[in-house]
Parts: structure tokens; sequence; C-alpha cells
């Protein structure tokens, strides 16, 4: 196979738990402020082939690039181990310090070459010989990119080292056997069954790096934050809660040139800027030359000269979620009413100030099959909710309103709050930190949350079967239909059966109302118009710094 | 005397996840916390030792100045303490600088013209300045001049590398801090003055030639160094108090927002440490104050020891 | 001589006292400006439901984030509430914290100084070192700190400002004690037979109180500070209650949108403060001049 594969064809039965893995991994990847998810890019970003200044060839880009780029990142790095990484923003410092066999091309899904010089998988998908760029530099001291590298990095993370590391990605490399080394370069992938990710997450991904085992034996814990990669940038100083001071590698092996051309910047400066009201300032005042905004400050953004907004559409989807095994929640009517007293227009204007795509069903527009162009729209209509609670024989309830930290659902529980309160209904809100939560599944009543999504509709289903009840089934719901349609999906293979039996089940979760549906998310990204940005969409709608452009 | 406050102030962080009734973990980390992040905590914080050990093993730590480990990153405290603690510092001490330059002056101003509209004026606008919290001055300041007039910068500190730029950063939170401190100095020097030189004699003193007004004034303004001292050795707490809001309203890094940050995220070994290395700096600040104090006016030397 | 009077004298004596003291303090153009800006406050407090023109929870999304009109006399915020509905129950809500934690702090003080004045020897020092290192804290600081541990609500916020003010009020209580048991009379009572009890209730405690009242009023606007400065953290009164505080950290975000969501809490705190402290000093300079002069914060 070559690296340019791209779409995942469900192959195997094990297909229903790859999409777990995968899942689970894009899941942990999308904690806290900025989501990840795959889609298809509809991006306003200028394709960096385009721009003829930057190319090597007319030889204008200097050895060592000048300029200094400033990004904004919603917090603070944690651990940029790729084995441990708990946020999207670990892994946008990763992109510029490390390498992987191969990586995403920025605007589509291609997925080309970097420290692979060649690589070529097995039909049966359980064999993939790569072979490597010889002379590629690690940073500081610790010598070229061997396939012992490549054999630790992957190792580690499946857990196969000794003694065993318990890495948050195991699953990426579920079905990873060894890495067998034929020579310095050399060397093959041993998968104990096919694994349909492989080529779209798990090597591409941050679970496909290519680290310095040197270095890491050496360095021990503090490796966390003062990573060792191949990439064109070294890491350089961390200084915590303020500055992540990234420059440029002058011995990089340039293996990412499949990728984009070559960078321009001499430093690559991401802040940490946790609030948004500070962000958008530090947008407006230059301070950061990059980075989200608020959604409240979009508009002011979009309505400067001096200012572009990009934007980048996911399939991210939010919804306010019942726990059905709840007591008071059990009975459909009473669901039904509180999803018909809900303003979730409101909750769109007031929460993402109009600024994400409300969502009627589970499959946003844009997904390539599984839209339900039909579903219904349930506008706030407070008389039938009341009919339907009375019908449900329900009055006085109080109800316990879970929510986590992230941008909205602050605003989004107060407005559930005060439309329940209408129909009598008490609601207490209660923030809550996302472990303890899913520690305590059976104790929730309403939550709204948000999950990130991919290219593929059983990428969402799945979490709504009943395999996942005490794990990613916040609602603890159980359907024989919907589950058995699940597995038939994952299988079938003309798209149109496929879209159908998508339908259906959203049909069926929209009949046992056990969602109100909120939005899509869109990132917001405000910088100069003369910067062009690089997005790299399908790595968890991330972007690829060192690629960045001025015009 | 004080040794014994901080011992007890130690002993009381010590012990205060114990005074929660219920699981200390549980106490720490929230209702319920994971399993396996329950016995990680319980064994760092070593919390299956009994209570006593676990005091003097934070004394001990404390006294070698390892303050323990974080939750999050399992980093040493005392290192991101260290880290955060200049900026907090500067602050704080910046604010106290700019309270005293404003401050004083204005109580020198509004003393040599008693009862006077300016004087009246003045008096109102200490009140006021009293009577505004930090974070409100701190927002308001922000709304006119980095968001209206965009004259100053808005976040972050800047660069210590920099300091012009630092400085740029350093004057909205600052101001919004000092603010307060403003009214209290400017009322208390203009008290004390009045309080030895009555309002009379210093009026006529304006009919003096320059010399001798400037010696008059000098003589009621010794009257006024004591309690200004005073003051301000009490101001440092409320400044660093009040640098937990400005660092968070101007996105600054500090103590202050360290500590919020941390009790949102239940990341209490920070928690403790920040709180103590404040303890510990309010207590040597009011430390330095009373000897500075003591040193001043003799007559407080004896006055204390009889308390 | 004793100070006590026969009980059925006192009650008009205290209207008497009262009636008079206002006036005194009306009389200055300060303390009548303290009073009005308190007036206003009372009213908000006390006839909300009637002052506020909507129900401030109540939501308009369509009118979110407009500046003052016809119909909303200060401006909505991001959720279309009114903000002028909202500052007036954000009224109760601070005064609902600072003057329950203001009583449970003088209560708590009180007795702690008693015993420690009255008493003295070990149980004083231990008293004393307690006191101190409580004060040791910044009390936003310890504020943070204890509600870190008892989690924020109504409940606890107002525990946790009582116990960032106790101390001050044991000192002053306990410095009193130190003042009045040396005098003869009480020497002449105890030779009488009179017990200890009795001694601390009828005569201490009468003559201590009185200051730490005024200390009340001196520290009521503290407590409002902290209380909003708590609940701007998202430390303090949970949603939907309008507190003055919350109401400021949800204005920040849209500060460049409308200054309004940001003035009308501020305002509200101003007024709330500088009204209290006016009269505390209006008090201060009429009750107890000795206390007056040094203008330094209220210890």
């Amino acid at each position: 196979m070559d690296g340019s594969q791209q779409r995942w064809v469900p192959r195997s039965p094990v297909v229903g738990r790859l999409a777990i893995d995968r899942r689970e991994f894009l899941r942990k990847v999308g904690i806290v402020g900025v989501v990840a998810g795959v889609g298809v890019p509809l991006l306003t970003a200028c394709d960096p082939a385009e721009d003829p200044g930057a190319t090597p060839e007319n030889g204008e880009a200097p050895e060592g690039g000048t300029g200094i780029l400033n990004i904004r990142l919603v917090q603070d790095i944690e651990n940029l181990d790729p084995a441990f990484m708990p946020a999207t923003v670990d892994d946008a410092v990763m992109l510029c310090v490390a390498e992987g066999l191969v990586g995403f091309r920025p605007g589509g899904t291609d997925v080309v070459n970097v420290l692979a010089e060649e690589f070529e998988s097995s039909d049966d998908g359980q064999t993939h010989e790569f072979q490597l760029r010889e002379g590629i530099a690690f940073h500081g001291d610790y010598g070229e990119v061997t396939a012992e590298d490549v054999k630790f990095s992957f190792e580690r993370i499946a857990g196969l080292t000794d003694p065993p590391i318990e890495s948050t990605y195991r699953d990426d490399w579920a079905t990873l056997e060894g890495v067998e080394v034929t020579g310095t370069y050399t060397g093959v992938i041993r998968l104990s069954e096919p694994f349909a990710p492989l080529m779209l997450t798990t090597l591409p991904g941050h679970a496909g790096l290519v680290i310095s085992q040197a270095a890491w034996e050496e360095r021990g814990e503090d490796v966390a934050t003062d990573p060792i990669g191949s990439g064109p940038y070294e890491f350089v100083e961390w200084e915590r809660g303020q500055l992540i001071l990234l420059r440029r590698f002058p011995d990089w092996g340039e293996a990412s040139l499949e990728i984009a051309d070559e960078p321009q910047w001499e430093e690559i400066r991401l802040r940490p800027i946790a609030d948004d009201g500070a962000a958008d300032i530090a947008v407006e005042t230059g301070e950061v030359d990059f980075g989200l905004v608020s959604h409240a400050s979009v508009d002011r953004f979009t309505g400067d000269d001096s200012f572009e907004v990009t934007q980048q559409t996911t399939f991210d989807y939010g919804w306010v979620g019942f726990n059905v095994t709840d007591e008071a929640l059990a009975d459909v009517n009473v669901r039904r009413a509180i999803r018909l007293a809900l303003d979730v227009d409101s909750m769109i204007e007031a929460a993402f100030e109009g600024h994400t795509t409300r969502a009627h069903a589970l499959v946003a527009p844009d997904m390539p099959i599984g839209h339900w162009d039909d579903a219904p729209t349930y506008d706030r209509d407070v008389e039938a909710a009341q009919a339907l609670l009375d019908e449900a024989g329900v009055s006085d309830l109080t109800l316990e309103m879970s929510i986590v930290e992230e941008p909205g659902s602050r605003i989004i529980a107060e407005i559930v709050q005060q439309n329940l309160a209408e129909l009598g209904i008490t609601v207490n809100i209660n923030l809550r930190e996302r472990a303890e939560m899913r520690e305590n599944l059976e104790n929730l009543q309403l939550f709204y949350f948000s999950f990130s999504n991919s290219a593929d509709p059983s990428w969402a289903t799945v979490w709504f079967t009943s395999d996942q009840i005490g794990e990613w089934n916040f609602m603890s719901w159980s359907n024989e239909d919907f589950d058995q349609l699940h597995e038939e999906a994952l299988t079938e293979l003309d798209e149109d059966e496929r879209h159908d039996m998508y339908v259906r089940m959203q049909e069926i979760m929209d009949e046992e109302a056990v969602a109100a549906w909120v939005m899509y998310r869109t990132h917001h990204y405000a910088h100069s118009p003369n910067l062009e940005p690089s997005l790299l969409t399908p790595r968890y709608g991330k972007y690829l710094a060192w690629d960045f452009r001025t015009a | 005397m004080t040794l014994a406050v901080v011992v007890v102030v130690m002993t009381f962080l010590g012990v205060l996840v114990h005074l929660i009734p219920g699981d200390p973990v549980e106490t720490v980390l929230g209702p319920r916390a994971s399993p396996a992040l329950a016995e990680r905590v319980r064994a760092e914080m070593g919390l299956n030792d009994p209570v006593p050990a676990q005091v003097v093993d934070f004394f001990r730590g404390a006294a070698r100045g390892d303050l323990g480990r974080d939750f999050v990153n399992n980093a040493p405290v005392t290192a991101i303490v260290g880290s955060h603690l200049p900026h907090t510092v500067i602050l704080a001490f910046t604010a106290l600088a700019a309270a005293a330059l404003l401050g004083i002056p204005l109580g020198v101003y509004a003393a040599t013209r008693p009862d006077t509209l300016m004087d009246r004026v003045t008096s109102l606008l200490s009140v006021s300045f009293i009577t505004m919290p930090s974070y409100v001055a701190g927002l308001l300041l922000l709304l006119l001049f980095a968001v209206m007039l965009g004259w100053l910068p808005a976040t972050g500190a800047g660069s210590l590398s920099d300091p012009g730029d630092y400085l740029r950063h350093l004057i909205l939170p600052a101001t919004a801090l000092a603010i307060t401190w403003v009214g209290y100095l400017a009322r208390i020097v203009r008290t004390s003055m009045l309080e030895v030189m009555g309002a009379n004699y210093i009026r006529a003193a304006r009919a003096l030639g320059l010399r001798e007004r400037l010696i008059a004034y000098r003589y009621a303004l010794k009257n006024a160094v004591v309690p200004t001292v005073a003051l301000l050795g009490v101001s440092l707490g409320d400044l660093l108090g009040g640098a937990v809001f400005v660092e968070l309203i101007f996105s600054r890094p500090g103590l202050g927002s360290l500590i919020v940050n941390a009790i949102a995220n239940r990341n209490f070994p920070i928690v403790r440490g920040g709180v103590l290395v404040i303890a510990l700096m309010f207590v040597a600040a009011n430390l330095a104050t009373d000897l500075t104090y003591r040193f001043l006016d003799p007559r407080v030397r004896v006055e204390a020891e009889a308390r | 001589m004793t100070t006590a009077t026969a009980p059925a004298g006192r009650i008009p004596r205290l209207v008497d006292g009262t009636v008079s003291l206002v006036r005194d303090i009306a009389a200055k153009p300060t303390g009548l400006f303290a009073l009005v800006l308190l007036a206003i406050l009372a009213v908000a407090v006390v006839f909300a439901p009637l002052a506020a023109p909507y129900d401030p929870a109540a939501q308009d999304t369509a009118n979110r984030l407009q500046g003052p009109s016809g119909q909303h006399l200060l401006g909505t915020d991001h959720l279309g509430r009114d903000l002028l509905s909202r500052a007036i129950f954000g009224a109760r809500i601070a005064l609902g914290v600072a003057i329950p934690a203001g009583v449970l702090a003088l209560a708590v003080g009180l007795v702690l100084g008693l015993v420690g004045g009255y008493l003295g020897g070990r149980t004083d020092n231990v008293l004393v070192v307690l006191m101190d290192s409580m004060q040791a804290f910044p009390a936003v600081i310890l504020a943070l700190a204890l509600l870190a541990l008892l989690g924020p609500s109504l409940r606890n916020v107002i525990i946790v400002v009582a116990i960032t003010f106790a101390p001050a009020y044991a000192r002053m209580a306990r410095a009193s004690v130190f003042v009045i048991r040396e005098e003869p009379y009480i020497e002449a009572e105890r030779s009488l037979g009179a017990g200890d009890a009795r001694i601390v209730l009828t005569h201490l405690l009468p003559n201590v109180v009185a200051p730490l009242f005024i200390l009340m009023a001196i520290n009521v606007p503290v407590a409002v500070t902290i209380e909003a400065g708590l609940s701007f953290l998202g430390l303090g009164v949970p949603p939907p209650e309008p507190s003055w505080g919350v109401m400021l950290a949800d204005s920040r975000r849209y500060v460049y949108t409308t200054p309004w969501p940001m003035l009308v809490p501020s305002f509200a705190l101003i007024i709330t403060t500088l009204g209290f402290t006016l009269l505390g000093e209006a008090l201060r300079d009429r009750l107890d001049p000795r206390l007056s002069g040094a203008g330094g914060p209220g210890e």
C-alpha cells in the first residue's frame, strides 16, 4: 500500500472494536477547548502549493528562516510524550517537533511518506515493511533516526516494552505484535490482525511519531516537557503558563518536505492563554499572530479589515442528553417534554453567537453519508411540553444538569435551567471534571456534552450502542435494533444501503428522545490577512504551525 | 511569637484536609474520584500514614524547601510556585510603590489645604478609592485604557528580559491593585499631619516663605511616618489577595492565578504550597513592618511589650 | 458603679439613641450621602420583587447585549436578562452574605475574645496564636483555600467570610476585656460572690459589644467585596443567582461589544461599599471618637 491510500473501508469483523479504539483516541485527544474532528476540509485556508515564494527551488527562503510566529494555545502543555498526550495543544507542539513514518498533507486527506523512504503493506494488511530515509537527525546530539527508534516508539505505546508503560493510546496499536528490525534503516511492522485505522490515524497521527530511544531513556520523565524529535523545530524552552519556544532546527533532515515546503520561521512561540477574553485581546493587539477566538468576538474580527477569520467546520457535535435509566427520566414522555421545552436556537445564539450550526440529529450535513435530511425540528413549545409532562403524570421535578468546562457549556446550562423552570422543573447546575463525571455515569441526569468526530458515521453511532454503557454511552441507553444496525452497517459495502441504515438509527434515537441535539462545532481562528494558516483537519482539526506562510 | 504563628499556619494547612468530615482524598479530589487517581493521591500525600506523621512530613519537607509534587504533572510544587512567585512579588511591590507615590503626595496636598474644596474633593476621592475592590478597579481600567483607548496592553506580563515592555504590562494591574491604598495612605498622611499641626497652623504656614513652610511641613510629615509605614506593612496582605483578581483579569502569570487554577483543577498540593508561601511572605512583611515601626518610634516599643 | 439599668428603661433609650444617632449622621454631608446610598440599597433589598421591572432570571436571547433603552433601563446581558433587575436582586445576595457573615463573625469573635480575655493565661495565649495565624493569610487567600475544600455554595461562602473576619472581632473584644476586667467594680462583684459567668455576661459583654458593631458596619462592605470577588472567580454563589460578582465575570467576554454588563454591577458594588464605609466612619466619629483619626482599614 503506498502512502497515499486514504479512505478507510471497513474490512474485518474486528472493525467494530477498531472504531471504538479510534473513537477513544479521538475522545482523549479532544479534551478541553479545541476539539478534534476529522473533517472533509471546508476551509478558507490557502493551499500552500499556490504560494510560489516559499518553495526551496527558487532559493528565496533562507536556510534558517526568518521571523517569529506567535500562536495562541487554549491551554498550557501538559505532557508532550506521544504515549500520554492528553490534549490537542500538546499535539500542536509535537507537530512541529516530531515526525512519523507518514503524515497528512495540509488541505486534504492525503497521507504521504515522511520519515519512510519506502512503505509497503502486505495484502492481508498484517505486515508492513518500511525503509527509513537515511541521515535524518534527531535534535540535540541524539544521532540519526533508525529502525530501532521506530521499534521503540511504536512498541512502547502498544505496551510491549519491558517494563511496559500504560500508554493512553495503546488502543491505536491494539493489534501490534511487534516491530522487527531488519537493518539500520529497515524494519517490519507486524500486526496480529489487519487494522484499518492504521493508515488513517495511527501512523499519520501522534501515535505514529518516531521518537529518539536514546533521548527518552536518558531523560526519563523530563521528556514530557522537553521532547526530542526529528522535526523542523526544536523544543527550546517552556516558561510555564507563558510560553513554549520552538526554534528552527538547522540540521533538519527535511523528511516532511513531502507534506509542505520549507518552513519560513526562525522561531515559533506558542502562548497558552486559557481565558477567551484575554485571548481575543492578544490577537487584537498582535501579541499573537494566530489563535482561536471566542465566538463572541468573531464578528468583531470579521468586520475588521486588519484581520481575517479562518473557519474550520468540524463534525463534532454537542447535545443535551438524558440518562434514560434515571428514575425521573425513564419515561420517554418526560424526555420528549424536556426536548420540546428547550430553546436550542437561543443556545446557538447565546452560547456560540450564532456561529455554530444547529444540529437536528447525530450526523452532520457534510458527512459523506448518513445525514438525515428529514430530521424533525423541535422548536420550543412550552404548552405542548407541559401537556406531555401532564400525560406522564409528573410535576415538581428537580433535576441535576451536569456540564464540564468547555466553550458555551455554562450558558447552555443556564438556558436549560430557565427553559425548564417554565415547566415547573427545577434544575441545579453542576460543573464537573470530565474524569469524575465519567466515573459516575449512573448518577447522571441531564447533561450537556460534545464529542469529537471524524468522517464516517460509524464513529459517532458506536458511542450510543449498548457496548458503550458505562464508558461513553452517557445516556446508558440500550436498543437492540440500534445495536444491530450499527454492526451491520460496519460491514455493508453498498453506500446507499449504509446511508439508509444510519438514517434509521437516527430515527430510533429520535423516537426514544435520548438527546436534544444542539450544534455542530466550528473553529474560528483570527489572524492577519498576510498570514496564511495551514490547516490539518484530518489530524483532529489541527493546524500545522510550521507551514504558516506570510503572503 | 512569629515562629509560633508560622508553625500553626503550617500545621493548619497540613491538617486542613482532615478537618473536613469524610475521606480526605475525596475532599481533595472532589466526590468519588477515580479509584486509580485516588490511590495515587493517597500514596502521594502519605494519607495512609497517621495524621501527625503526615504533618511532620510536610514540615520536614517544607523546611528543606520541598513542598511535594502536584497532581496534574507530578512536578515539584516548589519549582512551580517558584516560577510564578516573582511576577506576583513584582506586582505587589510595584503597586505598593505606586500607592506610596500617589497617595502620600495626595495626602500632603490635602493636609496643606485643610477644609478647602480641594481637600474635600480629595477626601471623597480617597474614600471612593478605599471602597473600590481591586477587581472592579481592574475591570474598569481595562475597559477604559485597554479596550476603549487602546493605550496599554491588556494581557500578559511581557518578558522580564525586556524591562520596558514588562513595565508597560505592569501599569494597569499595579494601578488597579494600588488604588485602594492610595486612598488609605492619603487619608492617613493627611490625618497625621493635621493631628500634629492643627489646621490653622498649616494654613498660616502657607503665608510664610518657602523655607519656613517646608520646615513646618516636614515636622508634620514626621508624625505621619510611623502610621504610614504601619499601613504599608498591612497593605501587603491585601495586595497579595488582590493580586489574585488582577492577575486573572489581566492574564498575568503569578501566584494568585496559579492558586485559583489549582483550585479549579483540584490540584491541592499547589494550593497548599502556594498558600503557604503567601502566608510566609505576609508574616515576614508584618515582622519587617513591626521592626521598622519599633525602630522608628521608641514609644511603640514600650507599648508593644505591654501588649 | 454598675452600668446595668432596670430592663424596662432600656428599650425607649435604645430607640431614642438611634433616632438621635441618625439625625447626627445626617447632619454632615458625607453622612447624609451615606444614608441616601444605603436607603437606595435598602429599597433594593427589601422591595426587590416590586422594584425590579423584570424577573432577574428571565431570558430573552433575541434582545441580548443591548444598551439602555426604554424597555431595559440599564440594558441587557448576554442572555437577554435585564441588568437593572439583576442588579437589584444582586443586592439581596450581597447583603444576604455580608450581614449574616458579619453577625456570625461578631458572635464567634465575641465569644473567643471574652473567653481569652477573661481567662487569660494559657487559654489566652493559644487563642492569640490561633487568631494571629488566621490573620496571617490575606483574607481572599484564606477564603479561597477554605472554599476549595468546602465547595462553593451560599452557605459555605457565608461561613468562610465569617471565618476570615472573626479574628479581628476576637482581638477587639479581647482588648476591651483587658481594660474592663481591671475595673474596681468587677473586683467588688467578685468579692460579693458573683460567679464568672455572671460577670462576663452582665458586665463585660454589654460594654465590649458596642465597638464590635461599629467594626461590623465597617466590615460589611469588605464582606460584600469578598463575596463578589469569590463569585467573580466562580467560587461563590451558583447560577442563576445574580450575584454582582457573577455579573462581572460574565461581562468580561463581551466587553468589546457593550460595556453595560460590566458597568452595572461595578456601579452597584461601588454604591454599596461607599455607602457602608461612609456610614461606618460617621458612626465611628459619632460614637467613639477615640477610634477615628487613624483612617486605616478596620482592624
